[in-house]
């Protein structure tokens, strides 16, 4: 209880849980992961059905995958703050 | 003292405007009945495939923002290479990508202002009810504020990353893996994309706040 005592008041257990923090923030690229991978999956399959029309379906994947990407760079931000900052 | 990424961004903005000043000169002074030659026709057919890009979303208004948005493009897809030869990437710099989201903020809504008129601006913006007025500024908002964190997050991973592969192993060793995979990616791959989609996002949203509905389709 006393060595419980003590180490809440110490630094190194404090940047320790940062730490810890920055890597459970960074839980949340699975889901930007599995986004950028349906727009991909979706696009494949639209140049499967229309070739022609690739290079439009290529544009517009692109920024959806970067309008998916940004919740990803939340969390990556969240773990660089958590990082530096404590 | 500037931070360096300052120093880098000052540095593409002399850079840009002295080459630009030149190209423009050089393509006032050519002759319309001659096939254009070198260079320049690289640099017109590029000025070329985004004025007809940005014409598809603008319509008839594409002469007043084609330049504005093609500035930003160029300038963002130096900055974000910029690190190639040896500067440091101003967008890896909060303030800085922070400075970009008031950009496109204070671009789309004066934009929006000006072109709409407030009255029917304020009628734009609630839409369906009045009482989701609050929820679409906070989307204007919050739009504009994204923008600016996505190219701070991506170019500052790609910072990041460059700098643990170069520190992983010893400096002889580790430059084949930077030079070779890193760079080619997270530098002129990502950072060209995303310059990409910073244009595109700031083309389209400026495009919803310009126009009526019946004029979007």
């Amino acid at each position: 209880m006393l060595l419980l005592a003590e180490a809440v008041y110490n630094a190194d257990f404090i940047s320790g849980l940062a730490l810890l923090g920055a890597g459970i923030a960074m839980i949340g690229g699975l889901g930007s992961g599995i986004g950028q991978g349906f727009a991909a999956g979706k696009a494949a399959e639209a140049v499967g059905r229309q070739p022609e029309a690739s290079g439009k379906i290529t544009t517009t994947m692109l920024v959806g995958q970067a309008m998916a990407e940004t919740t990803g760079l939340y969390s990556l931000i969240i773990a660089f703050v958590l990082i530096f900052t404590t | 003292m500037l931070s360096p990424n300052m120093f880098s961004s000052i540095i593409i903005i002399v850079f840009l405007m002295i080459c630009l000043t030149i190209l423009g000169k050089k393509i006032q002074r050519l002759d319309p009945s001659k096939p254009i030659k070198g260079p320049l026709f690289l640099v017109v057919l590029f000025i070329d495939m985004f004025n007809n890009l940005i014409q598809t979303y603008y319509g008839k208004r594409w002469r007043t923002f084609a330049p504005l948005l093609i500035t930003i493009f160029i300038f963002l897809a130096f900055a974000n290479t910029i690190s190639l030869v040896g500067l440091s990437t101003p967008l890896s710099n909060i303030n800085i990508a922070l400075s970009f989201s008031l950009f496109a903020l204070l671009t789309i809504q004066i934009s929006a202002l000006v072109v709409r008129t407030p009255w029917k601006r304020l009628k734009d913006l609630s839409s369906p009810s009045v009482l989701l007025l609050p929820v679409n500024l906070i989307g204007e908002l919050s739009t504009s504020v994204a923008m600016g964190l996505r190219l701070f997050g991506n170019l500052l991973s790609g910072a990041v990353i460059a700098v643990l592969f170069m520190n992983l192993l010893p400096a002889v060793v580790s430059i084949v893996p930077v030079a070779f995979v890193v760079h080619p990616i997270f530098n002129i791959g990502f950072g060209l994309v995303q310059a990409f989609v910073y244009f595109m996002l700031l083309t389209i949203f400026l495009a919803m706040g310009v126009q009526s509905e019946e004029e979007m389709n």
